[in-house]
């Protein structure tokens, strides 16, 4: 194994103590978040095809980035496919150091990102790039804030385009507002949505479309599951979605 | 002004300047545009139009069910299209946006698939006699599968299409949410099998109402009467 870790690569929401203290020790190391998919087409013929584009990503990052050191996310506060994952990457990189991490924080961050005015969009990158910065206190909290019109529940999308739909005065809900309060395993905060139009999104061949589509009943949100990028009749689904939504609200039909 | 609901396989046109619309394939487009200026568009291939405006289909379709709710009569309703690629659901419940959905994948290509397959079968829908077998089918794909097993049985092609056009009334109303009135817009509400299929399937519980072939067309010109002054600067 190489002794300098250049490159620490993490997936989900790695527990805080473990990103300071791997921070500490290799302060000019850089971090990559090996959800991200920095090619939009990951390939892979380890995994089956029916596997959610998240997992097909770490696997395909970690053949491109080539990190020194992986902080791994499994179970509850990730996925089950990750727990997996994490075997079958040990079994094909046995020179990378994985961490293993099955993160139950429960101290919050609180979430001004998730109901800020920024364009959905711009709330996204900033929940999952600030992961490392959030965990070492490093992040701006004075945020502007805004009462929510529409809700967005789910994951990071593998394809961020899907974000540009929505106005900005969309709060984000689900793991994702899990991701920025840094507690990946809080059930309760991530059935929460306020009372407002929501699309539930789910990755195709993630668990998490279980609770995305019991949620949409219960909420008479809009269930979206999506497979890699948008396709135009989703794309069509959820604008009119929102467009009808918003008459309802303007009270013009 | 000319309108144009732009399917995957068919366009509906209506010019309210001549008063006259038609059902042109989808692959002579090129054809219509060198005499046709398009305003207003929706459906999948609505962009091939150069229109002015493109309309969404889920909101179309509700401005469809507009037109007839004078009374408050549709102030609740389903309406679904079932068209050649997919199947598109509106609710509203006492005037208000309920919820949408739009299917694509299971559920999709029904319209595509029967017209294909009466075409490769010489058939029309007239030739097709109601009853009530039902094929239980989630796609167009997996229907033409069901469709032969039926067929190497000895089944009768007639029958067995009418089977099939059954399965796909069935699943298209389980995907509406099995509601005790139905709206049907699309292509398919000209085929009298799926028709009397999904009459079958309300039963006594409540109403079917077709809104035809051309509703996504009466929806847009609502949609615009009720947004002149937006669409003002659209000269349209």
């Amino acid at each position: 194994m190489k002794t300098e870790v250049m490159k620490i690569g993490f997936t989900g929401i790695p527990n805080s103590q473990l990103i300071n203290k791997y921070y500490n020790k290799y302060p000019n190391a850089k971090w990559i978040d090996l959800d991200v998919p920095y090619v939009l087409n990951p390939q892979t013929d380890t995994l089956p095809q029916t596997t959610c584009n998240i997992i097909k990503t770490i696997l395909n990052n970690i053949y491109t980035e080539r990190p020194d050191l992986v902080l791994f996310s499994i179970g509850y506060a990730k996925c089950d496919t990750a727990t997996f994952l994490a075997k079958v990457i040990k079994e094909e990189f046995p020179d990378l150091k994985i961490i293993i991490d099955d993160n139950k924080d429960i101290k919050s961050f609180g979430t001004p990102i998730s109901s800020s005015n920024l364009p959905l969009l711009e709330k996204f990158k900033l929940i999952t790039e600030q992961v490392v910065d959030r965990a070492i206190g490093k992040i701006d909290r004075n945020i502007k804030q805004s009462m929510p019109s529409f809700g967005f529940w789910g994951v990071p999308p593998f394809d961020f385009d899907i974000l540009k739909l929505f106005p900005n005065n969309t709060h984000v809900y689900g793991w994702t507002r899990l991701m920025e309060n840094g507690t990946p395993n809080n059930l309760d905060l991530e059935m929460y949505v306020d009372n407002v139009p929501t699309v539930f999104f789910t990755q195709s061949f993630c668990s998490k479309g279980i609770l995305a589509k019991s949620l949409a009943h219960k909420h008479n949100g809009l269930f979206v599951e999506v497979d890699g990028k948008l396709d135009n009749s989703t794309r069509a689904k959820i604008e009119a979605f929102l467009e009808l939504s918003a008459i309802e609200k303007r009270g013009i039909l | 002004m000319i309108f144009v609901d732009a399917g995957s396989t068919y366009a509906k046109y209506y010019d309210d300047i001549k008063q006259e619309r038609a059902v042109i394939n989808i692959r002579d487009f090129k054809q219509f545009l060198k005499t046709h200026s398009v305003d207003v568009a929706t459906g999948h291939s609505a962009k091939v139009f150069k229109p002015k405006l493109i309309l969404n289909e889920l909101v179309v379709l509700k401005e469809a069910v507009s037109v007839l709710n004078t009374d408050g009569k549709f102030d609740s309703f389903t309406a679904i299209d079932v068209g050649s690629r997919d199947i598109k659901v509106v609710k509203y419940k006492d005037a208000k946006f309920e919820n949408c959905d739009w299917n694509t994948a299971c559920g999709a290509m029904v319209g595509f698939t029967v017209d294909l397959l009466m075409k490769y079968f010489s058939v029309t829908a007239s030739d097709l006699v109601y009853k009530s077998k039902t094929a239980d089918v989630t796609c167009g794909l997996l229907g033409i599968t069901r469709l032969f097993d039926e067929l190497a049985k000895g089944d009768d092609i007639k029958e067995g299409l009418s089977m099939l056009i059954n399965g796909m009334a069935k699943f298209a109303y389980s995907f509406s949410g099995k509601p005790s009135t139905l709206l049907l817009s699309g292509g398919m509400s000209e085929n009298h099998i799926f028709v009397k299929h999904l009459q079958a399937l309300i039963g006594d519980r409540g109403h079917f109402i077709s809104l035809g072939r051309y509703s996504l067309i009466d929806g847009m010109q609502h949609y615009v009467q009720n947004n002149k002054e937006n669409l003002a600067t659209l000269n349209i």
